[in-house]
């Protein structure tokens, strides 16, 4: 699994980095209108790509 | 407890990143991480002060990121035509000295370099010139990391110095002039450490007066362009391009006795203003946008910005109300070097400068060069930003205060040090560390403007020493294993360096 992982670095990478520049725009509007499921689904969305970033080497 | 707990995220990145030798890309992910939950569990950051925070974020990460990568499409569009390399062949041509080779090549072309690339490129092009030259690889690798440390803040077109002013939110009007005379004072130290590198202390007496020539004229012309309105983009560049034309009649009087290159064809003025083109055309623009009103005014059309309201953690730490960093993206640094970079193009496909597929080479070359220093310039943003927001860069502060109170000014440039070598950039120290050494000057009544010049002065000369560089210097110059080598051999001269700054910081404290 980590080895397959490995090969799809970049775009892992770089999937990561349009999450957490898509991500936030979605929050602060979520966040405006107080709807705190949608901020937790979002940052769900950050952690876990962070997470695939933490997994490959 | 508290302080512990808002001390781990930054603790896990040194421990992932120096102790595991992870990248700063997934040590930045861990710290974000370690942020986010140690702000939710432990200091009541709820779902709206995460929210917001994330926002805020990623205001800064876009500022920081834009001159990022748009510096190195320009360094990569001129490298792809040949020009650094033509740059790098006509220096040695100068002279036969070694010690003036050592000084023209691994000090000012490296402080040069580090003005207009950055990432590690002075050591990488530089290495293998001053192998080439007959040094030896461990002092090819040691001279240009000595040499381009001072010029990091203001170096990559200003990007470090950006993360400072965007973490901190205080203006260039404030930070500029105390961090450029801590670095040009610092600039002064490399030469003469560059000169005892080369030749020894027989070296450093013979060309002291070069060494003091050079370093002041390159310090103060930082100075100046960093303190002029708006200019700090192109300060380390400047001072480069201006140590680089009062090199060569400085190094024709020292010309030394071997006979250069003997029957090597010597390069036209028109090769080597057809190299410098691309940074020409930089500051014409640069200056064009500052100077000129209608051009600013006409590239004032479109603002990134986002207002934010007031947020509480559910321990009572308010973040109050106000404006998020301000993008004006037509004028942004990131969009000026980005048209330089399709004027450069322009020119040099025009002049026939590139090979075939030279514009795919230069889009993917960037990409892959940026593309990790994105993510965790990204992650680690985010993570400070969290823990501004929920108070733990508060909490940290007060410890701090408490814990080293007066020690502080002789800590804060070891402090920013500490996070140069661990993140593996200034830019990253400056925003790990830029509000919370801001917050303790504040709480001990520190001169704010001084100690954050010690902080981005100190990551920048040990921001050098970062593994992350020391294996790139190592594998241009043929050392790849033998990195531990060249950070003993560093660490010494860096040593001196930081501490140099940090008894300056004391001084300059207790002057004011």
């Amino acid at each position: 699994m980590r080895k397959h992982l490995q090969k799809h670095k970049s775009s892992i990478y770089a999937g990561t980095f349009a999450l957490m520049t898509l991500v936030p725009i979605g929050l602060y509007y979520a966040a405006q209108l107080e709807a705190s499921s949608v901020v937790w689904t979002l940052l769900g969305l950050v952690i876990s790509a962070n997470l695939l970033v933490l997994w490959v080497r | 407890m508290a302080f512990v707990l808002a001390l781990l995220p930054i603790i896990l990145i040194l421990f992932l990143m120096v102790g595991l030798r992870w990248g700063a890309a997934r040590a930045g992910a861990a710290g974000y991480l370690a942020a986010l939950v140690i702000a939710f569990l432990f200091f009541g950051a709820g779902a709206e002060v995460l929210a917001f925070a994330h926002t805020r974020a990623l205001l800064l990460t876009l500022d920081v990121l834009l001159i990022i990568w748009a510096a190195f499409l320009l360094y990569r569009v001129v490298d792809e035509a040949g020009a650094i390399e033509i740059i790098g062949q006509a220096l040695p041509r100068l002279t036969a000295d070694r010690g003036m080779q050592a000084l023209v090549i691994g000090w000012v072309f490296a402080t040069f370099l580090q003005g207009v690339g950055g990432f590690g490129v002075p050591v990488a092009v530089i290495a293998p010139i001053l192998i080439g030259l007959n040094f030896s690889p461990l002092v090819a690798v040691i001279i240009p990391s000595i040499g381009h440390g001072w010029a990091v803040t203001f170096g990559s077109l200003g990007s470090s110095f950006n993360a400072l002013m965007a973490a901190t939110g205080l203006p260039a009007e404030i930070l500029a002039g105390p961090a450029a005379w801590f670095l040009g004072l610092a600039g002064l130290i490399s030469g003469f450490m560059v000169a005892y590198a080369a030749g020894g202390w027989s070296a450093v007496r013979r060309l002291w007066w070069p060494v003091l020539f050079l370093g002041t004229f390159m310090g103060f012309v930082q100075y100046l362009v960093a303190t002029t309105a708006g200019l700090w983009t192109i300060a380390a560049f400047v001072a480069g391009l201006a140590g680089l034309t009062i090199s060569f009649p400085l190094a024709l009087r020292y010309r030394g006795q071997r006979n250069l290159n003997p029957g090597s064809k010597a390069l036209s003025g028109r090769v080597l203003v057809l190299a410098l083109a691309g940074y020409v055309i930089l500051v014409t623009i640069i200056l064009a946008v500052q100077l000129v009103p209608a051009i600013r005014h006409a590239l004032d059309g479109f603002h990134i910005r986002a207002y934010f309201p007031e947020v509480q953690t559910a321990l009572g730490y308010v973040t109050p109300a106000g404006p998020g960093r301000d993008l004006a993206l037509l004028r942004h640094t990131g969009s000026l070097l980005a048209y330089a970079s399709l004027v450069t193009f322009g020119l040099y496909w025009a002049t026939g400068q590139y090979h075939p597929g030279a514009a795919g080479r230069i889009v993917g070359g960037t990409v892959q060069k940026v593309l990790s220093s994105s993510v965790s310039i990204a992650s680690m943003v985010t993570m400070a930003v969290i823990m501004e927001n929920a108070g733990m860069t508060d909490t940290l502060a007060r410890g701090l205060a408490e814990g080293v109170g007066i020690a502080f000014p002789a800590i804060a440039p070891w402090i920013g040090a500490l996070g140069a070598f661990m993140t593996g950039s200034n830019t990253n120290s400056n925003v790990v560390f830029g509000a919370l050494q801001m917050r303790t000057a504040e709480l001990l009544g520190y001169p704010i403007a001084i100690i954050l010049a010690g902080q981005t002065a100190g990551a920048a000369l040990a921001s050098v020493l970062a593994p992350t560089k020391v294996v790139v210097g190592a594998s241009t110059a043929g050392m790849a294993g033998r990195e531990g080598e060249i950070m003993r051999h560093l660490f010494a001269y860096i040593g001196l360096l930081v501490a140099f700054i940090s008894i300056l910081t004391v001084l300059v404290v207790w002057l004011l």
